[in-house]
């Protein structure tokens, strides 16, 4: 074969908290890109791994602040084939073939989970503002109060909120610069992201506008009224790539806007027994890891987790020094496995997720043996050509010419020897 | 035979011998060779078979692979255990089995995860990710079955610890060592340490004649095999010491003896005994036998223990065996039309086997059972048509009147109801009669075996009776009729109370049959057919059990001693058991007494 093989090249190379693999043949070029701050140790990665590239740091001590990537990828033992990126939950490991990302291939299956706003969005702040991502962007349409009714100062009146009906949604608050809402920091148990609206009567002219722009009709205003009210509307959006798809959006709208598909479904359970060493304040591990920030002290309890935000990651289990954490999942959703060569493999990666359990060929018995040391003969030596071997080849060389003769091979078969040989020699002779 | 290192009793290379016989099949303008393909239908009868199959996605375009492997393998990532290897080997997820392999085509196998490298690779643009599965389909005349065997899993014995020490492997993986082109390029080493042996012990009959894991049976290849292995180690290490742990040695056959004698000339030793376990302790395996010949017991280090498994019917043969209704032996392997008679064909007309699918046998013998069946599928189809034994059921139209019974019973779809009325397939009927016994209008009749026929023989043996009691038996032609007859040849002994009647098959019993022998006076009923699994018609003796089991329900319910009938399942071989069952029945029948005198009122 004078074909020439495939050259495959893998560099490595770090970049801020991002460690990028490439590799490349002259036809191609795939990059992984693991960013180990984005990286909560779940570990489903160093399950799946065909190859198993893909192993474990210290993921107690990385829980409680070490500085260090949860896992480590032998980019010399990995195949590149993507499983990592097309099942990591919060998309720490990216992977791109020739510049497109994995998850945009129809050919191979990932991990299928969703957030959709339905039209019943107003939008408001609630979700932005509680999103433990900062993976919501709402962008608001409607004219500012300036706009609309620029403010006339000296006028009198009164405003009220009837706190019953508010739902410190905030869109007044971006309308007009007299709401100011008091912020908080969203728990688990405590989603909404505001803990009070207020009016500054300061920046208030009673226009009225606010009363048929609130959604809840929880404004009340006394006073000479002008300017139209403008509809509120707006666009929100999700970034996908930020995104753990936690359900706090879904929690925290009091509207039945969002919709939250997870990519698992499963149990977690807390081992009481093993609660005993648990010191939450204190390590705090469980709550750093986790992608939904679902964990909380709770009054009557020593640590607890709000179950309908969990997304069975398992980065808890991993993280807990105790372990008194235990994450089980029963299914995962993925997109559809197309009929390819790779189906299998991809297949087992998916099973693998819910059972814990990953077939990869068996290779524990193959040997590997160098070849037995060829025996070495003794190297021929040369004669030099003495007077004596030189009278041996002249005397046949005259001979072999004649072994073509028909005449001579007659002679040689069928006369009698003596004669044969005879009738030979003179041609010898003849031929000298 | 490709994996085999070299071939007693002529250690000729077995690839050097198979690899231009493989090439001249893929060559052969009249052969079509279908490979990584797969059975999954086979309908019709002799002369006119119709199969259907499934070629599975290779994912390399055939006809552009050139078959220069380490191109897209060497950039593969996955590694696999080499299964030609007996995964003692490495291969990678794309791969070729062998270099001689026919077709000389890459294949990518489950392993793969997609990489995309192999494409990349492939000079030729052979990868072809898209490709799914082709059925086809084709007619033939006759079918050779050749499926070869699968070898017994050796962790099945326990004692030996195969699976569990390293240093423990089988008498395949032996050869794959022994291959110059295999993972070890021909040393023999321990595989815990990787060097050469220098202590090797063979244990013979693994997974044969041992009634535990269900294989009476002897593999027959196995003492050659381990003797030409353990000759090839002495060969290759002289100062190795090699035992052969034996029950005995089975050395029979053209050269095999003269083999035997210069092993042992060569200084292998034979134990006789068997091994009773294989230990490990200290990273070190230990076997413990018991030299029967001098009594010792011994405790051995080895540093390579090799078990000769046995051969074990195909699981893949029984699917097809069971698509083509073939019978198969107790021993799971597939049954010829008669072991010595007839050993290449079988029950059904146009099916043929050859090789270890019909039981275990050496290459010289598969060879010539090989060459023995092509010859009889040749004859069979050289002149386009076949001659039919006149055994077939058949239908009297005008008595049909289309219930479907006879469709019912007979599984092997020989009968079929059309346009209302039975229509028999008399060139695939063999005439068990099965059909016919069930028919309520005797609509279906057997050729040779009528009801009239039978009747009458059944009045002539009833019509003076001298004997008391007096037994009328029902006897399949194949098994039990032949048993009576082997009885006889033997010169046994038994009662001359019996009158028998030979039927094709157990499964011809009407059940008027029986009831009309009792009615004429003969005090008992003696029916025998082929042992469970073994009818020689698949389905006749399982309908005669089903049948006869609900009369003799009922002849109890008529208040008749339930010994009236008595069923009996035998083989050809089992003359002393049939002697013993007339004898036995006879006694039976004396005690309870006249037919009718259980009969209260």
């Amino acid at each position: 074969m004078t074909e020439e093989k495939l050259e495959v090249t893998v560099d490595s190379e770090v970049r801020d908290s991002h460690f990028l693999y490439t590799q490349k043949t002259g036809k191609s070029k795939k990059l992984l890109d693991y960013d180990y701050k984005r990286c909560n140790g779940c570990g489903i990665c160093i399950e799946i791994c065909p190859k198993k590239a893909i192993e474990a740091g210290p993921l107690v001590e990385i829980a409680t602040g070490m500085d260090a990537p949860p896992v480590i990828i032998d980019h010399t033992k990995c195949s590149f084939c993507g499983m990592c990126a097309a099942f990591c939950p919060v998309k720490a490991v990216r992977m791109s073939v020739n510049d497109k990302d994995i998850l945009e291939f129809t050919e191979f299956p990932h991990l299928d989970s969703s957030v959709i706003f339905n039209d019943k969005c107003l939008p408001c702040l609630l979700c932005k503002k509680a999103c433990p991502e900062e993976a919501i962007s709402v962008e608001f349409t409607f004219p500012k109060k300036e706009t609309v009714a620029p403010f006339k100062a000296g006028r009198k009146g009164e405003i009220e909120v009837d706190m019953e009906k508010c739902t410190l949604c905030g869109a007044c608050a971006e309308f007009c610069p007299a709401f100011v809402l008091v912020e908080r920091k969203s728990t688990a148990d405590a989603l909404v992201p505001f803990e009070n609206l207020l009016v500054d009567r300061e920046k208030c002219d009673y226009c009225g506008i606010c009363v048929p722009f609130c959604p809840e009709d929880a404004i009340k205003v006394k006073g000479d009224f002008f300017g139209e009210a403008p509809e509120l509307a707006g666009n929100i959006k999700v970034d996908n790539n930020k995104c753990t798809r936690c359900g706090w959006c879904e929690a925290v709208c009091p509207y039945d806007a969002a919709k939250v598909t997870k990519p698992f479904e499963g149990d977690i359970e807390l081992i009481e027994a093993k609660l005993k060493g648990c010191d939450p304040v204190g390590c705090h591990g469980c709550f750093n890891v986790c992608p939904s920030k679902a964990w909380i002290i709770p009054k009557d309890k020593k640590i607890d987790v709000v179950r309908d935000f969990c997304t069975y990651c398992g980065a808890c289990e991993k993280a807990c020094h105790v372990k008194a954490i235990g994450v089980k999942r029963t299914a995962a959703k993925h997109t559809e496995i197309k009929d390819t060569p790779w189906a299998k493999e991809w297949k087992d990666a998916i099973i693998c997720l819910t059972t814990d359990q990953r077939g990869r060929p068996d290779v524990s018995r193959t040997l590997s043996v160098e070849k037995a040391e060829r025996k070495v003969e003794p190297p021929v030596t040369i004669r030099e050509v003495n007077g004596k071997l030189k009278l041996v080849d002249e005397r046949i060389s005259g001979l072999l010419p004649l072994l073509g003769s028909k005449q001579v091979r007659r002679a040689w078969e069928k006369k009698d020897a003596k004669v044969a040989a005879q009738e030979i020699r003179k041609r010898m002779m003849e031929q000298k | 035979m490709t994996l085999l290192n070299e071939v007693f009793p002529t250690n000729d290379c077995s690839l050097c011998v198979l690899a231009p016989k493989m090439s001249d099949v893929q060559n052969n303008p009249n052969i079509t060779l279908y490979t990584y393909s797969e059975i999954t239908k086979i309908e019709g009868r002799t002369g006119n078979f119709k199969i259907t199959g499934v070629k599975k996605p290779r994912y390399i375009d055939e006809k552009k692979c050139k078959g220069c492997i380490d191109i897209c393998a060497s950039v593969c990532p996955v590694d696999v255990p080499n299964q030609f290897d007996f995964g003692i080997g490495r291969r990678k997820s794309i791969y070729i089995p062998f270099a001689q392999a026919v077709p000389l085509v890459a294949c990518i196998d489950e392993h793969c995860v997609g990489c995309d490298l192999c494409r990349l690779a492939c000079p030729a643009e052979a990868v072809d990710f898209a490709q799914k599965p082709e059925e086809f389909t084709f007619d033939v005349g006759a079918v050779i079955l050749a499926t070869g065997y699968q070898p017994f899993d050796a962790a099945r014995k326990e004692e030996y610890g195969y699976g569990r020490y390293k240093d423990v492997i089988t008498n395949l993986e032996l050869e794959r060592m022994l291959s110059a082109a295999g993972p070890t390029h021909g040393r023999v080493v321990s595989p815990s340490t990787n060097a050469d042996v220098k202590r090797v012990a063979f244990i013979l009959c693994v997974g044969s004649r041992d009634e535990q894991v269900g294989n009476p049976y002897c593999s027959k290849v196995c003492c050659m095999a381990s003797i030409k292995n353990a000759t090839k180690i002495a060969e290759l290490y002289p100062d190795a010491k090699v035992s052969i742990h034996y029950i005995d040695i089975r050395a029979g056959g053209e050269g095999y003896e003269e083999y035997y004698r210069r092993a042992q000339e060569m200084g292998v030793s034979f134990v006789r005994g068997r091994v009773a376990e294989v230990e490990g302790s200290d990273g070190r395996t230990i076997i413990h036998y018991e030299d029967t010949l001098s009594g010792e017991t011994v405790h051995e280090a080895c540093d390579l223990v090799v078990l000769a498994v046995g051969m074990e019917a195909n699981k893949d043969t029984e699917t097809l065996g069971k698509m083509l209704n073939l019978s198969t032996r107790p021993d799971r392997f597939l049954q010829s039309a008669h072991p010595k008679m007839r050993p290449v064909q079988t029950h059904i007309r146009g099916v043929f086997i050859a090789g270890c699918a019909g039981g275990p046998k050496e290459i010289q013998v598969s060879i010539e059972q090989g060459s023995a069946a092509a010859a009889k599928a040749d004859a069979l189809l050289r002149w386009g048509e076949i001659e039919v034994e006149p055994a077939s059921a058949y239908v009297l139209p005008e008595l049909c009147d289309g219930c479907r019974i006879c469709e019912s019973v007979c599984s092997l779809g020989r009968v079929k109801v059309i346009n209302g009325k039975a229509t028999v397939d008399e060139v695939a009927c063999r005439g068990c009669g099965a059909c016919s016994a069930a028919c309520p209008n005797g609509a279906l009749q057997t050729r040779n075996y009528t009801d009239d026929q039978i009747m009458a023989q059944i009045v002539e043996a009833t019509r003076e009776i001298h004997e008391s009691p007096l037994v009328i038996g029902f006897l399949c032609h194949w098994c039990s009729y032949a048993a009576a007859d082997l009885a006889g040849s033997l010169r046994l002994q038994y009662p001359t109370n019996l009158r028998n009647i030979r039927l094709l098959c157990a499964g011809r019993v009407n059940p008027s049959f029986v009831l009309e022998a009792l009615r004429r006076g003969a005090d008992g009923v003696l029916v025998a057919g082929c042992r469970p699994g073994e009818c020689h018609y698949t389905i006749g003796n399982y309908c005669a059990m089903q049948r006869l089991n609900v009369l003799s329900k009922l002849l109890v319910d008529l208040g008749f001693d339930e010994r009236r009938l008595r069923v009996e399942w035998l083989a050809a071989s089992e003359g002393r058991k049939f002697a013993g069952i007339v004898k036995d029945y006879v006694e039976q029948l004396k005690e309870i007494g006249p037919v009718g005198s259980e009969l209260k009122g």
